[in-house]
């Protein structure tokens, strides 16, 4: 099995332990990653700005990085991804906009004869590897150890919009953690924004929406969060450290990728998944889950 | 911009449920205002001063607004119409404009960045993606038609 791998901006140049981490678990199970050079931004910072160039910039990906000898692009960043299936959705419901941006292409030398699949890190785990391989893939059982899933908005809504999960109760990311071995529950701050966005327009109240959903979290006794996406995974783990010193707090919760998770537990060594680019306090749950 | 057919605006009957779950502080149900303003002339305070404000910046666009609404009002939508007005008046931050210029330039919104790892070395990304067997950053070389056909969706953009 072939599958293009598209990073985004952001993973490419600051979060790069999402891409080690998923090439190395790809590589263990014996799947072939195309990692496409040819990439360019999706646009959805400056969407709302630029509306018409972020749809090209998206369009663009889908031809650029579509090869029919893959099940379809791996999208690792829930922005991208956001713009991925709003984009395929608009243009299939839409074949005027599709011409026209098809003669744009064409202008650059890029051809968009099929649509391809966009698939997320969740659905890929979920519905593509399978619950019943990870199970089998998994070294032990961590009945005592209970994970916060944090899926991250656009890797779900709208719902206006096709998503690989039930928008407003989605489940698939519990099911490959139990899988995996280890215990799930449900929170109340489970579906809450991590404030990325806001980064570039109001840091403040980005870090306001940060430290609520990591102070939220950590009320309930979790052992570790996980997430997939760069974006989240920059606010709760990257910049944990100094969200809680802004609200005179303390870092107190574990964020770990999902690709690094699921790679400890096949057997894959810390640095295979770049555990030393996590900088929330991993410390106390990694005797627990890594080979040593 | 994505069309918003006005029957769908006018469903909003002011419950405020938009308000509740607005984890930024934001009252959406005024942005649905200002929306039937730009089209009708009525309430044109309430857009100017939406659209001058800094309100339509701090949305999180988390869409929980979206989801909550009991009429499905395209919050996100309209959101997105009053950020678009808002750059047409060259209101919009800076920031956005420069990620857009980059992308143009390079294929990507950001440059090089410094990452920390957790015993506190630091690396600039080309060097960390070098060490960890990642490919190199893409090259914007023979890039002039992308920059041109950028350029001109831009302005029409900006019209
Ligand atoms: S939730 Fe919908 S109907 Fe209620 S006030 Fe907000 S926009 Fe209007
Ligand atoms: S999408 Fe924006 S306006 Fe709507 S609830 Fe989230 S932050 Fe508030």
């Amino acid at each position: 099995m072939k599958v293009v791998i598209f990073t985004g901006c952001f993973t490419l140049v600051k979060q790069i332990a999402v891409e080690v981490s998923i090439l190395k678990v790809l590589q263990y199970l014996n799947i072939e990653p195309i990692v496409p050079r040819n990439i360019n931004c999706c646009g959805f910072a400056f969407r709302s700005i630029y509306p018409s160039t972020s749809l090209y910039l998206t369009a663009r990906l889908l031809a650029s990085l579509h090869n029919p000898e893959t099940i379809g692009i791996l999208t690792l960043c829930n922005g991208c991804y956001l713009m991925l299936r709003e984009t395929v959705y608009r243009l299939k419901e839409d074949r005027k906009l599709l011409e026209g941006i098809k003669s744009h292409l064409k202008e650059e030398g890029l051809e968009l004869k099929e649509i391809p699949r966009i698939i997320h890190p969740i659905e890929f785990f979920h519905d593509i590897i399978g619950i019943k391989m990870l199970e089998n893939a998994k070294r032990r059982q961590y009945s005592d150890i209970v994970v916060a899933t944090h899926y991250g908005c656009h890797a779900l809504r709208p719902s206006t919009t096709p998503s690989f999960d039930n928008p407003m109760n989605p489940s698939k990311m519990e099911r490959v953690i139990e899988a995996l071995g280890f215990r799930t529950r449900d929170y109340p701050e489970r579906l809450d924004c991590c404030g990325a966005v806001l980064l570039a327009t109001n840091p403040n109240l980005a870090m306001r929406l940060a430290y609520n959903k990591i102070s939220g979290t950590s009320r309930w006794g979790f052992s570790l969060l996980v997430t997939t996406c760069p974006y989240c995974f920059e606010m709760l783990d990257s910049r944990q450290e100094a969200i809680m010193q802004m609200f005179s707090d303390e870092p107190k919760l574990s964020v770990m990728l999902l690709s690094q998770l699921i790679g400890l537990q096949i057997g894959l060594s810390e640095s295979d998944v770049a555990l030393n680019l996590n900088l929330s306090p991993i410390d106390r749950i990694l005797p627990y889950i890594v080979k040593r | 911009m994505l069309e918003i057919s006005l029957e769908t605006i006018r469903a909003c009957y002011t419950c405020f449920k938009c308000i509740g779950v607005c984890p930024a502080g934001l009252r959406p149900n005024l942005f649905v205002k200002a929306y039937l303003s730009s089209i009708f002339k009525e309430f044109r305070d309430v857009y100017e001063e939406i659209i001058g404000g800094s309100s339509i910046w701090s949305c999180a666009r988390c869409l929980k607004c979206v989801e909550i609404c009991p009429q499905k009002v395209p919050l996100n939508d309209i959101i997105e119409y009053l950020q678009h007005e808002a750059a047409k008046r060259g209101l919009a931050p800076k920031i956005y404009l420069n990620m857009a210029e980059n992308t143009m330039n390079t294929y990507l919104a950001f440059t090089s960045q410094t990452i920390v790892s957790k015993d506190g070395d630091f690396y600039t990304t080309e060097d960390i993606r070098e060490l960890l067997g990642l490919a190199p950053l893409p090259e914007p070389i023979g890039n002039e038609k992308f920059k041109e056909i950028l350029n001109m969706l831009r302005g029409l953009d900006s019209k």
